[in-house]
């Protein structure tokens, strides 16, 4: 880049100019066309990499982002700045005042409660490996290769062992150890279809993280913790076949991501998402990361999750009510 | 407005505002490059689209209805905060009207930025990933990478710029 045009644009991207140079590229702007044409499409290369439903699509399987451009569907994505319409939900917004009508605040209580996932504590689950494909069925954990432990005091956890690629794919990447459950939400659907009208609901997805010293540390850049949550209308055998595309197929998403270090304290971490009408499954994910994109399987060494749970949260739909004059 | 038609309201615009979001950011960021600064200016956008949408004409693209609140909300935005440089008010009109008038460029990011993603190294995706995905600054971004912060900008820059000729390489090519 050697172009002082573009790095003045790239400069002022991050916020560094000063008020005399943005003077400059603004009469520059102003002027010619083809700096317009520069500084547009670096603005939006910027702006591209601020959304945050790209940043999950980055940390798919490569051969998720290698196949053609789908027509993207639109997720709902729990994470700032997606929010603000959550927000708007749950009565963050306060104090509006409309041109014909009065606008009156109600606070009522969330209300959440746990939604019962198979083995989300591991200790009725059976030590060793668990299944290493991606799961068909409800219920069940499988998906890269990991094993149930059992520690000392008797508690048991999982165990991530090491990268893979959970569909096999010669040409795609071994960069993490995904564990994956299907779950069933049929019994909530009839649950909030009775109370959609007066309630929006979310799904809470926790589990507690834990990193070990181990050996092969020094093979892992920049490990991490992942936890993931997707919501998909589909039947659940079909999401295993379409994996990883079908993810932009999700009718909502929610991702947490952490970094420990060797010997650190347990973490849990949630992430949660909007509980769409559409949705007839739920697809969690616990993962340990390598960081990088590796071809090759790599040890994962010491990490481990434990107590992973759904939480239904439901709110009131529309704190923000009209009073009639 | 009884209270299940209200709720009806609601439920469409969350939809609408969930669906236009990403679009009105990434405008905003144009001429507001400051991520903070853009989610705040997005949020007072939502506020003003909530307040007003009783006036909005469904038989509008919701996106283009929005865009106009999202101009005024930024001209205030820039009017109270004076912490950055900023673009002036006419370098801000001519880039609007320029991204009304030719799509060819977003259309191509949305297509080909995956793709253009995946030819970075290793060492620039990982400052991606931190700059923008983890929301790290770049002092911290420096200090767990071993570099100067002057480095570090100098790195992001260039990852920015390298994606940039990538994505308008696969536009020319689908264009020839």
């Amino acid at each position: 880049m050697t172009d002082s045009l573009d790095e003045l644009i790239q400069k002022h991207l991050d916020g560094r100019t000063s008020t005399e140079e943005a003077e400059s590229l603004s009469a520059r702007i102003v002027a010619d066309e083809q700096v317009r044409r520069r500084y547009l499409q670096a603005a939006q290369v910027h702006g591209a990499l601020a959304d945050e439903s790209l940043a999950v699509d980055m940390e798919l399987e490569p051969a998720a982002a290698a196949t053609a451009p789908e027509q993207r569907k639109v997720v709902w994505l729990f994470a700032w700045p997606r929010q603000i319409a959550a927000g708007l939900v749950a009565g963050l917004i306060v104090g509006l005042l409309g041109a014909g009508a009065v606008w009156a605040i109600n606070s009522p209580k969330a209300e959440a409660q746990v939604f019962d996932i198979a083995h989300g504590d591991f200790d009725s689950m059976a030590e060793g490996p668990t299944p290493t494909q991606f799961p068909v069925r409800f219920g069940e954990w499988a998906g890269n290769p990991a094993e149930v432990v059992k520690e000392a005091n008797g508690n048991k956890l999982l165990r991530f062992v090491r990268t893979a690629n959970v569909k096999d794919n010669p040409d795609g990447f071994a960069s993490n150890c995904s564990v994956f459950q299907l779950v069933d939400l049929s019994a909530l659907r009839q649950q909030w279809k009775a109370d959609q009208s007066r309630s929006q609901f979310s799904l809470k997805l926790s589990a507690r993280f834990r990193r070990d010293p181990a050996p092969s540390d020094a093979d892992l850049h920049k490990p991490k913790a992942v936890l993931r949550i997707f919501l998909f209308n589909a039947e659940p055998g079909s999401i295993g076949e379409a994996w990883p595309q079908v993810v932009r197929q999700a009718e909502a998403l929610g991702k947490k991501a952490i970094k420990l270090e060797p010997g650190d304290d347990a973490a849990t971490i949630s992430t949660s998402c909007i509980l769409d009408s559409d949705a007839t499954v739920a697809l969690i994910a616990v993962a340990a990361s390598s960081g990088f994109n590796s071809e090759t399987s790599i040890p994962l060494g010491g990490y481990f999750v434990d107590d992973v749970q759904l939480t239904v949260i439901k709110q009131p739909k529309l704190p923000v009510q009209v009073v009639s004059r | 407005m009884p209270q299940t038609d209200n709720n009806d309201e609601h439920e469409r615009f969350t939809r609408l505002l969930l669906e236009s979001e990403p679009v009105i950011l990434r405008s905003i960021l144009v001429v507001v490059p400051n991520r903070a600064d853009a989610r705040e200016i997005l949020q007072e956008t939502a506020v003003a689209l909530w307040r007003l949408f009783a006036s909005y004409d469904p038989k509008r693209p919701f996106v283009n209805w929005a865009m106009g609140f999202s101009r005024i909300e930024t001209r205030r935005f820039l009017a109270r905060q004076k912490r950055r440089a900023q673009l002036t008010e006419k370098a801000m009109e001519a880039l609007e009207r320029d991204m009304e008038g030719d799509t060819s460029f977003a259309q191509a990011i949305e297509a080909h930025l995956s793709t253009c993603m995946r030819k970075l190294t290793d060492k620039q995706r990982g400052l991606i990933q931190g700059y923008y995905h983890e929301n790290r600054d770049v002092e911290w971004l420096a200090e767990h990478g071993g570099r100067t912060v002057e480095a570090v900008y100098k790195a992001i820059q260039r990852t920015r710029h390298d994606l940039q000729e990538c994505i308008e390489r696969q536009l020319k090519k689908e264009l020839t």
